[in-house]
């Protein structure tokens, strides 16, 4: 213990020459020590400065930097025909987005290089968004093909990002494409129910609410705020896929062969107003929607094209007449071809009289004098109530986007003056859309009763689903009347059995358009409006109009074909398509042939 | 080495060391606990290998303690040859990672040479100031320390590894300093440097190099020039450090920290990580434990029993002090980007390795301040 004591205190002795026998001065030390000190406190106002007074500054900044609130989008209803199958549906596709920020700009055109023939776009567009300091996010590509996305993903590049979007595929192509319409860049519907049910369809748009780290995913350790996104409602339409189907290949083979600029054929349940089929010509791919010229892919010829309905419209001519008791079936008319009123001629097509006729030769033979004094003997205040009474000159109410109303000008219109009444008896002069005359002829079928036209039949709103109620407008006329003009029209639909069938028996009345059925139609040849207020001398629309089976009715159909080039009637070209359409339907529905009509003639 | 060496251990260099090596353990872990790369790579692999690190540092400082740190004064020359040697093969067949050749391969792990050269460069210096130390004041001395830092510096330049270049030009102005320079030598030094400092800007610096000194000048003085892409890095960690107010987030729940908006924030960053989870408070006792360490350092360097020592000490705590301030300073946008890692917080292998056995070192001096030794 003494030892220890005596020891250190030799060392305390020591020391001091220790130090002294380093020779540099320690005062050198201390200036550092001075030194390093106020660059410390340098760097703690610092600290203080940023974390204390500038805190809410950059704090917020930090919020706005890294909160957002993106939109979570709804799935879009899904659209099926009647039997389930799908004609809309959206799927998840890869979008592609650059950051410019993560792409280096030397890095930037071998990229660009890379991704032109991926994207198949041009090489310095992709080059300019990359280099784009503007913006933080610039969309390049959007729904890739999944090759495509799964090869710009190999290329493990963090300047680009592939998000999933939903985008809206139609798996049947151009089938029902009319009805359906299309979806465009900013997720809304353009024509057909798309476009009708928008809304419904686009759903409730959800948010998320979270802080987000700079590649755009949720920060792991922060709280969300999730507003989950309601899916649209489901659709599934009153279209019949066979019927459609049938409908369409009809429809194309008329206008391919006849080389006509259009149609449309529209197949209607006569009891219920669904519609079972429409086509039109010329159809479109909601796919790519933007390949085709806007009037194709935004209209449906069925429902928002107008035309003059000719003949077929006789038939509203002729209940009418029977309906005011202006006329009845057995009211005599003569018809010598060609009339003289209010200082202008007016004749049949051919100019040649068909003599003393009843209502139903007025049909029979289309006679254009005889329908024009049967709305002499209704006159025009109860002529034009039964036309409206039928629907004309006011929508449907079928859901599809921008339905025409028709041109009626009745007496009350301005533009009305007394030779329209005589005109419209044929179907002159008036203008009505495809749907309004099936709709029309449909009431006659169906005992007078005019029904509301629709395309849908279900909502489904995730698993609460509604069905649309077939819905009365009105009683158009007695269901003794439309009995009786039902009976005319199968005997005038018998007329334009040789056309398909050509003479078997000598005897037109032996032959029947649909062998073993009676089928109700009645022809027309519209003539078109040109400018100048004429109509185009070269070219007609041939249409039919008729439905199958005459009683207990099951389909109305309209067949209509615009301007075929070999054909100046157009009738010759719309027959035999009206004839293959109701066979086909007849079979289609399992319709027990007429027994009566079974004779060794047939 | 015998007992009595061990009641002049310094205990409270130790305490420092150990309190800033446990707020690294928690800070690395947080910073590498949701961070991603930009290639999508998770990074929770480096938080297992910074305990083995540490580790590793631990052994490699008592080792250095149980050491006399004169023997080193004699073996200068081969350290300095080995030092130049191995900085010259880094060069010519080293790994390139980040744009710079700066990494040997050893097995699986590499390892960067720069970082031992810091140290060895101080024994070095030491060493040849020591010898020199009646005729410190010569002009023939100081060129011959300039000569001798030179080589080194210029070798880790052209890597690119600018950070270490500046690192080993502020050793050697420090150790110059406590050596005995004159105020005339450097004002003269510092003349001459202008030139030079003029060609390496035009001719030996990168465009990035460039960007990144003036976004530091432009962040001072005119914020609304910097370029988006160039000062992203530092905007983010000014932000991520505000953001962290008086007390901080809390550890790993740190927004900007967590998610992904700081650059190399395990290392070069780890500051802003810190000022964000552990706010002001945090950020404070980390700058009290690294001043605690510096001055603890100084004090050693000051009572060292002989020049050598001295002179070591006064170059290990250069090489703390520069890191120090680099580090915070970037991150707090009162220096130019550089990276270069926190002493004793940030994850890196070969630079905790260093630092620690540089404390070794220092408490070797501590140990042997007196001059007999019975």
């Amino acid at each position: 213990m003494a030892l220890r004591l005596v020891t250190h205190t030799q060392n305390r002795k020591d020391s001091a020459p220790a130090r002294a026998y380093v020779r540099i001065p320690r005062w050198r030390i201390q200036v550092l020590l001075v030194v390093s000190a106020l660059l410390f406190l340098r760097v703690a106002f610092r600290l203080g400065e940023l974390q204390i007074l500038r805190s809410e500054e950059l704090a917020t900044k930090a919020a706005r930097e890294i909160n957002h609130e993106i939109t979570l989008r709804p799935g879009r209803g899904v659209i099926t025909d009647r039997h389930g199958n799908a004609l809309a549906i959206d799927v998840e596709r890869e979008s592609l987005w650059v950051v410019p920020a993560y792409i280096p700009p030397d890095k930037a055109p071998r990229l660009a290089l890379t991704l032109a023939p991926l994207l198949g776009q041009d090489e310095q567009k992709i080059l300019e968004a990359m280099t784009n300091t503007e913006r933080y996010w610039i969309n390049v590509a959007r729904w890739l093909e999944p090759a495509v996305a799964e090869r710009i993903a190999l290329l493990g590049e963090p300047g680009l990002r592939l998000i999933y979007e939903p985008r809206r595929i139609y798996p049947q192509g151009s089938f029902a494409s009319q009805i359906i319409g299309a979806v465009n860049f900013n997720n809304d519907g353009i024509g057909g129910v798309e476009s009708f049910y928008n809304t419904a369809l686009k759903g409730i748009t959800g948010t998320l609410t979270a802080e987000f780290d700079p590649f755009r995913n949720p920060i792991a350790i922060a709280p969300q705020q999730r507003q989950p996104p309601r899916d649209g409602v489901n659709l599934t339409l009153t279209i019949d896929p066979f019927i459609q189907n049938m409908i369409e290949a009809e429809l194309k083979n008329a206008v391919e062969r006849h080389q006509a600029d259009g149609g449309s054929i529209v197949v209607m349940e006569t009891a219920t107003g669904a519609i079972r089929g429409m086509a039109s010509w010329p159809p479109f791919d909601p796919n790519r929607y933007y390949d085709y010229p806007p009037e194709v892919y935004s209209r449906n010829p069925a429902v928002n094209d107008l035309y003059e309905p000719g003949s077929t419209f006789k038939i509203i001519t002729v209940a009418a007449a029977l309906e005011t008791g202006a006329a009845t079936a057995d009211t005599p008319i003569y018809d010598p071809g060609v009339v003289q009123r209010l200082g202008t001629q007016f004749h049949n097509w051919d100019r040649a009289g068909n003599g003393t006729i009843d209502a139903t030769g007025v049909l029979y033979y289309s006679s254009n004098v005889g329908a024009l004094q049967l709305n002499e003997m209704t006159g025009a205040e109860r002529f034009y109530r039964i036309v409206r009474d039928f629907g004309f000159g006011e929508p449907t109410g079928i859901e599809l986007g921008g339905e025409e109303r028709g041109l009626v000008h009745d007496p009350t219109s301005p533009l009305y003056n007394d030779a329209l009444l005589l005109t419209n008896s044929y179907g002159q002069g008036i203008a009505v859309t495809p749907l309004q005359m099936v709709r029309a002829v449909a009431a006659i079928a169906n005992n007078g009763l005019l029904m509301k036209p629709y395309v849908v039949e279900k909502f489904c709103e995730v698993d609460t689903c509604t069905y649309t109620e077939p819905t009365p407008v009105r009683q158009v006329v007695d269901p003794g009347v439309a009995w009786t003009i039902r009976r005319m029209l199968v005997h005038s639909a018998n007329h334009y059995a040789p056309v398909v069938w050509v003479h078997r028996t000598g005897s037109w009345a032996d032959q029947w358009l649909v062998p073993g059925y009676q089928v109700a139609a009645k022809t027309g040849t519209s003539s078109i409006p040109i400018p100048g207020g004429t109509y185009d001398p070269n070219f007609t629309i041939g249409s039919v109009l008729g439905f199958a089976p005459a009683e207990e009715s099951r389909y109305a159909v309209l067949v209509k074909i615009d301007r075929p080039k070999d054909d100046i009637w157009g009738v010759g070209t719309a027959i035999p398509v009206f004839y293959n359409v109701m066979d086909e339907l007849i079979r289609y529905a399992r319709i027990p042939p007429d027994p009566a009509l079974f004779s060794p003639g047939q | 080495m015998e007992w009595r060496f061990w009641r002049e251990f310094n205990i409270y260099l130790l305490f420092c060391v150990l309190a800033l090596l446990g707020i690294s353990v928690v800070s690395v872990y947080s910073a590498t606990l949701n961070a991603i790369t930009g290639y999508g790579t998770p990074m929770n692999i480096l938080f297992p290998r910074h305990i083995v690190n540490i580790t590793l540092g631990l052994v490699c400082m008592i080792a250095a303690m149980l050491i006399d740190y004169r023997l080193l004064s004699s073996l200068a020359r081969p350290i300095y040859i080995t030092t130049v040697v191995v900085l010259a093969v880094v060069l010519a067949a080293g790994k390139i990672s980040e744009g710079a050749r700066s990494w040997i391969e050893i097995g699986t792990r590499t390892f960067q040479p720069a970082e031992a050269a810091k140290l060895l460069t101080v024994i070095v210096l030491a060493a040849y100031w020591s010898h020199f130390e009646d005729r410190w004041d010569r002009w023939s001395v100081q060129l011959g320390g300039l000569v001798l830092i030179g080589v080194p510096l210029v070798l880790v330049l052209v890597q690119p590894d600018l950070g270490t270049a500046v690192v080993f030009g502020f050793i050697w102005l420090m150790m110059a300093w406590t050596a005995g320079i004159r105020w005339q030598q450097l004002l003269i030094l510092g003349i001459l440097a202008v030139p030079l400092l003029w060609v390496g800007w035009e001719y030996f610096l990168d465009d990035y190099q460039h960007v990144r000194l003036l976004t530091f000048y432009w962040l001072m003085y005119d914020p609304t020039k910097v370029d988006p892409d160039h000062g992203y890095n530092i905007i983010q960690s000014l932000t991520a450090i505000g953001s962290g107010g008086m007390f901080g987030t809390g550890l790993t729940r740190g927004l900007l920290s967590q998610g992904n908006y700081i650059p190399v924030q395990y290392s070069d960053f780890i500051f802003s990580v810190i000022a964000e989870e552990m706010g002001f408070v945090g950020g404070m006792v980390i700058l009290l434990f690294q001043g605690l360490l510096l001055w603890l350092t100084l004090s050693i360097a000051g009572r060292a029993r002989d020049t050598f020592g001295r002179l070591l000490a006064v170059g290990i705590f250069a090489t703390m002090l520069c890191h120090m301030l680099i580090n915070i300073g970037v991150a707090m946008s009162i220096m130019p980007v550089t990276g270069l890692p926190l002493p004793l917080i940030s994850y890196g292998g070969s630079f905790t390795i260093v630092t620690l056995a540089g404390i070794g070192l220092l408490e070797s001096i501590a140990m042997r301040w007196r001059r007999i030794a019975f």
